[in-house]
């Protein structure tokens, strides 16, 4: 099956493990990904702040992209990009003259956008044939923040508060995910360069939810999420943090290297060593 | 020539301030057949149609025009007033110069144009007008009543005492609706119970009231004061008639674990089960999904049990027809079950509960037999249980949320969360209880007294604000969210956390209301004929309405519906007979070539096909033939006609086209 890739800027950077993990567990599930061709910035949470209608712009120019390519879904595996290409799509769907302006094709606004988790839990069985390697010394708690889930009229993925769909899939590769409170909490991403100690505050919070949980560690679905939960633990005892592409990716028997595991800010092991 | 009057309404200044009321008389009264015009402040009113009156006397006047209000407000009035001048009421038209005119142009002159031009036209149509009689129809002096709850009940307890049969139709196995769930009743607290059950025996031993359990209407024929009823009465396995309640049956029955519907899903039943001890008739029926016989068969415990041999697995459904004159539906409403707002995760915790369990908690009949305990520790088998130390009520769980829940107040939750407040704090003294509200809404006979009475006296913590989310902690559940008028966040260690979850309206009925050509509004709540003139009729003459399925309404309100719902049955049936509409359809035999096609477009099935025999001929051939009763005069079969020989009296092709040419041409 061929999927429009929209990668998003952090995966050029501080998500680079998230694209090489992606990418590498794509091709093993057999999905072809086709990058978006001259894709720019979503404008993530900033742009739509000084301007809703930059937002919308910045949107519509990478879902005509996208349409050139034909294909019936694109995989955003990026929260704030999904986000803001779902938000803008429905927006584009409720006003069609604001579609015509901005000469957004109906392809377009038909393409579904999916992000990792909402693809991977549609394809468990083609999973769990595949799994190998045994990670059952993990027990991570999803964590899936607040831009996969929010607004629910406009992303339609999963149930906003009780979600499931990773814990689903933590299942079919022999986990036993953890069962806590605060896996749809915002990680603070926005405040992080500006107001570093809520976010630290914010952060903690949601590593002591997880503990309490029992979870060793932390499974996310968003560059930005993983950057804060890595970047803003204070104390010695970090919980280290995940992507569902690397755990998906290993238990099917991916190398590390090649899902960028050792690109993680805390030091994190995937296979052999238990974690603490 | 004719010798039209026409009169011309100021509605104070509703229709004056932007209309030249009196240069439209003026004009009015150059046209052709006009023989008196004038303009009057308030042409409804008693002086206004004195006016009229004397007018049509003086100037010996054969038709009227009235320019004033919509026909929809103020037809009956001005047409009883010319048939009180001896003309007859069809020979009267109005011309709207309110709605039409005032209320929705600004530029005076242009508005005193269009309101002339509409005048013209009215005076044209009315010229042609042809004199219409009303004709006498039967009335049948019975009634049914759709459901059993307090609505109904005093619905049908007052046309009963009437002396009219009713026949009182409830879907559940036992009359007593939402208030049977209820231990006590805001303001005064006196018990539902008390106040509930002898109204239900009531029912059951008066000797008009023919009452139908475990049944449900299944379709509405005819018209008003001669209705077919279908009635389908579900296969209940038990012979009500020979049934005494003994408990034998129920004591036995191996399934004993279903969710109880009475109990608000809080306790159990068994497959064979009474919805509660004094359920009227006090006779069980067997819930048909979960019964071991009924879908394995095999067990029979029940009909081993039964003393008197009334358990009869083979019974089936049967559906039987009633004639009646008129139908009271008084369907209820439902309870939203607490899922609107995902992040208090109901569902996810058993001590989150909705504000119906606490009440079936409350109860001594209850399933924790009134014990208020923290339903996570509640152990069935010893009965006993951990009480709540701190108890969380939250106000508007999707009442007032136009965006998730539903935009309107559900009107009763600010009252029974503070009388569960008291009850609480009556029964656990020590209990820290707070109540997060938006607004306190307490408008009826001392209920703003009780909530003072609740705060002051009871030490209820009332906190303004809303609940962002609750999660558990530990073994109990934090409540987040804020104070509104300190401008702090809140958090709240719980033990309890009870919902105020807003009532609905009844998704079952939408179908029912369809056949019986209710309307409903956008939540499905059912729509009355006016809702302040007319607030317990519907638009299809014959049918009433009572009690929550107009709208959530506590007990004095849907008791005071269901009385006037009564009172308008009793004044429809005492007549000797009814007096039908002469709008209807009239279709000219002789020119009609049987296609059909009105009898498959008219919407009420008022159109057949009959045979008639050509009187010299003798030929035979088939018709469209109108049943004057049914029809509602809509004029659509008029339309689709092609052959021009369906015509709807007071609208006939003639007089319509007369009041189009004046516009158009």
């Amino acid at each position: 099956m061929t999927l429009a890739y929209f990668p998003g800027c952090s995966a050029a950077s501080t998500g680079k493990e998230l694209a090489e993990s992606t990418e590498a567990l794509m091709e093993a599930l057999d999905f072809a990904l086709v990058e978006i061709p001259d894709w720019n910035c979503c404008g993530a949470t900033s742009a739509g702040v000084l301007s809703p209608r930059l937002n919308v712009e910045l949107n519509a120019r990478n879902l005509r992209q996208a349409a050139q390519l034909g294909a019936d879904m694109m995989l955003v595996p990026c929260a704030a990009c999904y986000n803001r290409l779902k938000t803008t799509q429905l927006e584009l769907k409720e006003k069609p003259a604001l579609a015509k302006e901005l000469e957004v094709p109906a392809a377009a606004l038909q393409m579904r956008i999916v992000n990792l988790p909402e693809l991977l839990v549609e394809h468990l069985d083609e999973i769990k044939a595949r799994v190998k390697v045994d990670l059952s010394h993990l027990r991570p708690g999803a964590y899936y923040g607040c831009l996969l889930l929010r607004p629910p009229k406009a992303v339609q993925f999963d149930d906003a508060e009780q979600p499931t769909s990773m814990e689903r899939i933590l299942e079919v590769i022999g986990l036993d995910p953890a069962q806590w409170n605060m896996r749809t909490e915002c990680c603070g991403a926005s405040l992080s360069s500006t107001r570093p100690r809520a976010v630290e505050k914010r952060v903690s919070k949601i590593v002591d939810s997880a503990r309490e949980g029992e979870a060793n560690c932390l499974v996310a679905a968003c560059p930005l999420c993983v950057l804060n939960l890595e970047s803003r633990q204070t104390g010695a005892d970090c919980l280290p943090s995940f992507y569902l592409s690397e755990l998906v990716g290993a238990a099917i028997g991916l190398e590390p290297t090649k899902l960028g595991t050792q690109r993680h800010l805390l030091s994190s092991t995937l296979v052999g060593e238990k974690q603490h | 020539m004719p010798r039209t009057g026409v009169f011309v309404c100021h509605c104070g200044t509703n229709i004056a301030k932007v209309v030249d009321c009196p240069r439209v008389a003026e004009e009015a009264g150059k046209l052709p057949g006009v023989a008196f015009a004038t303009d009057y402040t308030y042409m409804c009113s008693g002086p206004g149609q004195d006016l009229i009156a004397q007018a049509i006397q003086e100037h010996n006047l054969d038709s009227v025009v009235v320019a004033s209000c919509s026909p929809r407000l103020h037809e009956p009035t001005f047409q009883r007033c010319v048939e009180g001048a001896g003309l007859n009421p069809y020979l009267m038209e109005m011309a709207n110069i309110r709605e039409q005119v005032s209320w929705v142009h600004e530029d005076k002159s242009e508005a005193t144009e269009k309101a002339m031009d509409l005048v013209r036209s009215a005076v044209a149509k009315v010229q042609r007008n042809q004199p219409l009689t009303r004709k006498e129809l039967p009335v049948t002096k019975r009634a049914v009543v759709i459901g059993g709850g307090i609505a109904g009940i005093q619905a049908a307890l007052d046309i009963a005492d009437a002396g009219i049969e009713v026949i009182l139709v409830e879907k559940s196995p036992s009359i007593g609706g939402r208030m049977s769930q209820f231990d006590k009743t805001f303001p005064t607290l006196d018990c539902a119970a008390c106040i509930l059950t002898p109204k239900m025996v009531e029912v059951a031993s008066n000797p008009n009231i023919r009452l139908l359990t475990w049944s449900e209407v299944e379709k509405v024929d005819g018209f008003v004061g001669n209705f077919e009823v279908t009635i389908r009465k579900k296969a209940r396995y038990v012979d009500v008639d020979a049934c005494v309640g003994c408990g034998e049956c129920w004591a036995k029955c191996p399934v004993k674990t279903i969710p109880s519907e009475y109990d608000a899903e809080l306790g159990p039943r068994t497959a064979i089960y009474r919805p509660f001890p004094q359920a009227v008739p006090n006779v069980p029926v067997i819930d048909k999904e979960h019964c071991i016989y009924l879908t394995k068969g095999r067990c029979g415990a029940c009909a081993k049990a039964c003393p008197k041999q009334c358990i009869n697995y083979e019974d089936q459904d049967e559906l039987i027809t009633e004639q009646v004159g008129a139908l009271v539906v008084a369907t209820g409403f439902d309870v939203e079950g607490g899922k609107i707002y995902g992040e208090y995760g109901y569902g996810e915790h058993p001590d989150l509960i909705t504000g119906l369990q606490l009440e079936r908690m409350i109860n001594v009949s209850g399933p924790t037999g009134g014990h208020i305990v923290r339903p996570s520790t509640w152990d069935a088998k010893k009965q006993e249980g951990e009480e709540p130390r701190s108890i969380v009520f939250i106000q508007c769980c999707g009442s007032r949320d136009p965006e998730k829940g539903v935009a309107y107040c559900s009107k009763v939750c600010c009252m029974y969360t503070a009388k569960h407040a008291l009850l609480l704090k009556e029964k656990l003294p020590n209990a820290q209880v707070y109540i997060f509200y938006i607004d306190i809404r307490a408008g009826g006979k001392g209920y703003e007294e009780f909530i003072d009475r609740v705060r002051d006296e009871f030490q209820a913590n009332y906190v303004r604000g809303r609940v962002s989310e609750i999660v558990p902690e530990g073994d109990h559940l934090l409540v987040r969210g804020a104070d509104t008028l300190l401008g702090r966040q809140v958090e709240i260690d719980a033990d309890l956390v009870v919902l105020a979850t807003p009532l609905l309206a009844r998704t079952d009925v939408k179908e029912l209301a369809r056949k019986m050509n209710i309307q409903t509004d956008k939540y499905g709540f059912l729509t009355e004929a006016h809702p302040k003139l007319r607030p317990a009729e519907t638009l299809t003459d014959g049918i009433f309405l009572a009690g929550g399925c107009i709208f959530p309404r506590d007990i004095p309100e849907s008791v005071a519906s269901g009385g006037a719902a009564a009172a308008k049955v009793v004044d429809l049936l005492s007549r000797d007979h009814l007096l039908s509409e002469p709008v209807v359809s009239m279709i000219d035999v002789d020119l009609c070539q049987g296609c059909l096609t009105c009898v498959r477009v008219c919407p009420f099935n008022a159109i057949e096909e009959v045979e008639i025999e050509d009187p010299k001929t003798h030929e035979k051939r088939k018709v469209a033939q109108v049943n004057e009763g049914l029809c509602k005069g809509c004029g659509t079969c008029a339309a689709a006609c092609p052959s021009g020989c369906a015509n709807l009296a007071g609208f006939t092709d003639e007089e319509v086209l007369a009041e189009l040419d004046t516009l158009c041409l």
